[in-house]
């Protein structure tokens, strides 16, 4: 009998990290996808559930073309085979046997051979943070996609390279010397080479991985002019710090798409999209104490801003944003940056305040969690 | 005072090639901030669980998944500590006291000097339905 591994040498805490981003690259490439091995990973998989590889093996670019092509491929396959010389009968879903079965055999070789600890250390450092930025932040977000759309149409869908959390867990396991983990070998093989996939007895479909990705600092996808993922086949969609988003908000928000758009987040990213800079010029905002009619030009416009402490020749304004674009109440001091961009020019940013607040310099002092006295004795601010 | 060219190179941290290279660093003992890190002054500070700024600095506000972190150095080894804030606001990060001017670099800021003395770092925060930390 085998003693479980308890605890991990030093060597194979240094491995942790390294199966961590090889996973992490697997689950988030761009690349086309590699065929002819993920078409080995699916047969090997099929006979890791004790079936025979499929006949058919088919293609499509997206998970949205694969949620519909799995649906009708079986009809399509029964209508060609029926011109020809084979029979008819193409089989129903085999996710089941393919999967469970496999997932609780190696659950448990996992669970026979390594002791509590080193499981939670894997997970810690190698599943569960691929996990969360491939599944959690990116597979995710394309599974609410299809779902808004397509519902529970794509049950029984292998994620390919969106499930890498739960195959880097596996890798690293073996590769601390779990044994019996072979029948996940298949899986596995796909997951680096290919998109979502589904087994029937007959035939698979299997998809295309992203041909354009983009993120966020904070690994959500993100991106301020197009498409945050798009697929080889042209679908794809918008995505505003891992908020999904109609196109408008990324290609043309205004206020008075803003105004008619029923959801208060998709507000939010769009008026943040547009930056809070044009968005207090186009839907006309007034500082806080003038008359809504007082002209933009006006002496007392100017007047309504105030020197920005320790950033010399910048001003902070206070504006009443109103509760119907918000969808709360809340007031919005505008600033600019203490720091120039690129091309010499200074961001500005507003941050959302309280609505107690009655004055810039008091929502600058709010926000550092100051009295508005000693934020006045800012020396500087970059 | 030393530039942002000098500080940046002796701490190996790298900032955006557009700004100021030659621009000196005040080093202040007065309320400072820096995108959205404040350093206050704190009359006294509490020092028990303070623990010393090493060679490689202390990174105050963490970058996020690749984002830009606000990292504290000191310009005397062995000069500074920091430790847990014993404020109750959630958005305070924690206390910082040296007896030689320690610094503060950001890739899009650049540099904040701050003079001998005890400071509290912050987090500065919005509001939105509830109140959030505002992420550089």
């Amino acid at each position: 009998m085998k003693t479980k591994i308890t605890k991990l040498t030093p060597a194979q805490e240094a491995l942790l990290p390294q199966i961590r981003d090889e996973w992490l690259r697997h689950g988030l490439s761009t690349e086309p996808a590699d065929r002819p091995t993920a078409e080995e990973g699916v047969r090997a998989a099929y006979r890791a559930g004790g079936l025979e590889p499929p006949r058919f093996i088919i293609w499509l670019g997206s998970p949205w073309a694969g949620v519909i092509g799995q649906v009708i491929t079986s009809g399509i396959i029964v209508e060609y085979l029926s011109r020809g010389q084979v029979d008819g009968q193409v089989g129903g879903q085999v996710h089941g046997q393919v999967d469970d079965q496999v997932y609780r055999q190696v659950g448990g070789q996992v669970y026979g051979q390594v002791g509590g600890q080193v499981r939670g250390q894997v997970d810690g450092q190698v599943g569960g943070q691929v996990g969360g930025q491939v599944g959690g932040q990116v597979g995710g977000q394309v599974d609410g996609q299809v779902d808004g759309q397509l519902i529970d149409w794509w049950k029984g869908c292998f994620y390919g390279q969106h499930w890498a959390g739960y195959y880097s867990y596996c890798d690293a396991m073996e590769r601390i010397g779990v044994t019996g983990l072979e029948p996940i070998h298949g899986q596995m093989q796909v997951a680096r080479s290919a998109g979502w996939w589904w087994a029937f007895s007959d035939f698979a479909v299997i998809t295309e991985r992203p041909s354009i990705l983009h993120r966020d600092a904070a690994g959500e996808l993100h991106c301020a002019d197009g498409p945050a993922i798009t697929y080889p086949d042209g679908w794809g969609f918008h995505v505003w710090h891992g908020r999904r988003v109609p196109q408008w908000v990324i290609d043309s928000p205004d206020v008075e798409r803003i105004a008619a758009e029923g959801n208060v987040e998709v507000r939010r990213c769009a008026i943040e999209a547009m930056g809070w800079g044009r968005f207090t010029e186009e839907a006309g905002l007034m500082p806080v104490g003038l008359h809504p009619g007082t002209s933009r030009r006006s002496t007392e416009l100017t007047a309504a801003r105030v020197p920005d402490p320790g950033n010399p020749g910048q001003y902070l304004t206070l504006y009443d944003v109103p509760e119907r674009l918000w969808g709360s109440r809340v007031r919005l001091l505008m600033c600019t940056n203490g720091s120039v961009e690129r091309d010499g020019t200074r961001r500005r940013y507003g941050l959302t305040v309280p609505v107690h607040i009655s004055d810039p310099l008091e929502a600058a002092a709010w926000t550092a969690g100051l009295t508005k006295n000693e934020y006045a004795c800012m020396q500087r601010r970059t | 005072m030393k530039t942002l060219a000098e500080v940046t190179a002796v701490h190996g941290f790298e900032v955006l090639e557009h700004l100021e290279a030659d621009a000196e660093i005040p080093i202040l003992d007065g309320l400072q901030a820096q995108g959205d890190l404040i350093i206050v002054p704190v009359p006294l500070a509490e020092a028990d669980r303070a623990r010393p700024v090493p060679a490689e600095g202390i990174a105050v506000i963490g970058a996020a998944g690749g984002g830009h972190e606000h990292r504290l150095f000191t310009s005397v080894p062995g000069t500074a500590t920091f430790g847990p804030a014993n404020s109750r606001l959630v958005q305070a990060i924690g206390v910082l006291e040296c007896t030689e001017p320690a610094y503060i670099l950001h890739p899009e800021h650049g540099g904040t000097g701050i003079a001998p003395g005890a400071y509290e770092l912050r987090r500065q925060r919005e509001q939105a339905d509830e109140e959030r930390l505002v992420a550089d």
